[in-house]
């Protein structure tokens, strides 16, 4: 329990003042296993990657020009100094939450929602979600992330002769739909993966049905669903940010 | 009957034929099943769902590997093979369809596509005279087809390695 006193210790100061002590604390909290250190390891790695520093301004201009928000998208302004705060953060969520806390006990300033205020990853209502904020989503969401942005590095060709690589417009809305879809109620995991054509899927298959969601090249997302009851879903061409069917909605909520 | 246009002299393709899908790619297959990505939409519009038929040589799939790993240098992936007999793919209908007007043909096609080695999509790429492909027998926007991909999909996770599929498969071109 002592770890854990030094990890709600930092809950009294808040946000500014976890940052303003040593993150070294939470690293000894969070290593007292070697579940812990790994845990940690894939938690810090996630999480760091919010604030890599890739994205080009142009990128940025890019976003604005196509309707994003630049707090909605991290705004040009970041610094190195955000990552080295996410991950504090994340030390200090991973280290109470390895040590067994129950989720409930970890306070909500210590959780990744001020950091992902900070880094505009935060609640979205876009393709009707309600945002919600909630832990395990937010754990979700920088995974997601950081797999969507995993995918900048592929080239032409990346699955053989005649793939082609995922253009910017597409890895920016996969982004967006991540987001919105881990900001509101508990939403189960989809599969992220990529197609040959440089399309981003999402893949839910459970016994509450099989959803097969793609964002395009031009952002527009397309999916077939596959729900209890004979219920079948196919959409060719939904623009960006509008609303899903709740049926839909509800197939995916957790 | 399947299809097959083209001027070289290959066999057409016999619905107990064996056809393969070779991939080298992480991201189509996850915790041994492979994911619906594995198809893309616009293969399956347009440019076609490459497989190979049991012929296919070894230079060719060695060619492969090794242009994959000029496009991702330090990444270890594992190549494997979905087996698939013909029948299986055309006997895909839509079920709805039959039960309201009766039986209306396969979802997919099939094509004899034999590419020669001046023909190949990348430079310093050995023919492939098994090579064919997979089409949507209908014109379908991308939510259709990605319907149709996960009626294909089942018949993908019959999954082998490699060197499996040498052992196992037949390298003899069958007689026209």
């Amino acid at each position: 329990m002592k770890a854990l006193e030094k990890v709600s210790g930092y809950t009294s100061v808040g946000y500014e003042g976890l940052l303003a002590k040593s993150s070294s604390s939470a690293v000894e909290s969070s290593t007292a296993s070697g579940v812990s250190k790994a845990y940690l390891s894939l938690y810090e790695d996630a999480v760091s990657s919010l604030g890599d520093e890739n994205w080009s301004d142009d990128q940025y201009a890019e976003d604005e020009h196509s309707g994003w928000s630049p707090t909605g998208f991290m705004g040009g302004h970041r610094t190195v100094t955000y990552s080295s705060r996410l991950q504090a953060a994340a030390l200090a969520v991973a280290g109470a939450m390895t040590l067994g806390t129950p989720a409930e006990a970890v306070p909500y300033t210590l959780s990744l929602a001020p950091v992902v205020k900070v880094i505009g990853c935060g609640a979205s209502s876009a393709y009707g979600f309600e945002a919600r904020p909630d832990k395990a989503n937010e754990i979700v969401l920088a995974f997601a992330i950081k797999k969507i942005r995993s995918y900048r590095q592929f080239e032409d060709g990346w699955a053989g002769p005649g793939s082609v690589a995922p253009g910017s417009k597409t890895l920016v809305e996969a982004e967006r739909f991540v987001k919105a879809i881990y900001s509101g109620a508990k939403v189960d995991e989809a599969i992220i993966s990529l197609s040959r054509d440089g399309q981003v899927n999402f893949y839910w298959n459970s016994e509450k049905g099989l959803i097969d969601l793609g964002v395009k090249f031009d952002g527009h997302l397309s999916y077939y669903a596959s729900l209890p009851g004979g219920i079948e879903l196919v959409e060719d061409d939904l623009p960006s940010g509008s609303k899903l069917p709740t049926v839909l909605l509800s197939a995916i909520s957790a | 009957m399947t299809e097959g246009g083209s001027t070289h002299n290959v066999p057409p393709i016999a619905l107990a034929e064996l056809v393969n899908r070779l991939s080298f790619d992480s991201e189509s297959v996850q915790d041994g099943k492979v994911l619906p990505s594995a198809i893309a939409t616009s293969d399956l519009k347009e440019r076609g769902f490459s497989l190979d038929r049991d012929f296919v040589t070894e230079a060719t799939i060695s060619a492969r590997i090794e242009y994959q790993k000029t496009k991702k240098p330090g990444v270890r992936e594992v190549p494997y093979v979905s087996r698939m007999v013909v029948s299986d793919i055309l006997e895909i209908q839509d079920q709805k369809d039959a039960e309201f007007i009766g039986p209306v043909g396969p979802l997919f096609t099939i094509t004899a596509d034999p590419v020669p080695a001046d023909d190949t999509v990348e430079p310093n790429q050995p023919e492939n005279l098994a090579h064919c492909y997979v089409l949507s027998s209908r014109k379908l926007g991308d939510g259709g087809l990605r319907q149709l991909r996960n009626r294909l999909l089942p018949l993908l996770q019959n999954l082998v390695t490699v060197d499996q599929f040498l052992d196992q498969r037949n390298p003899t071109m069958p007689s026209a």
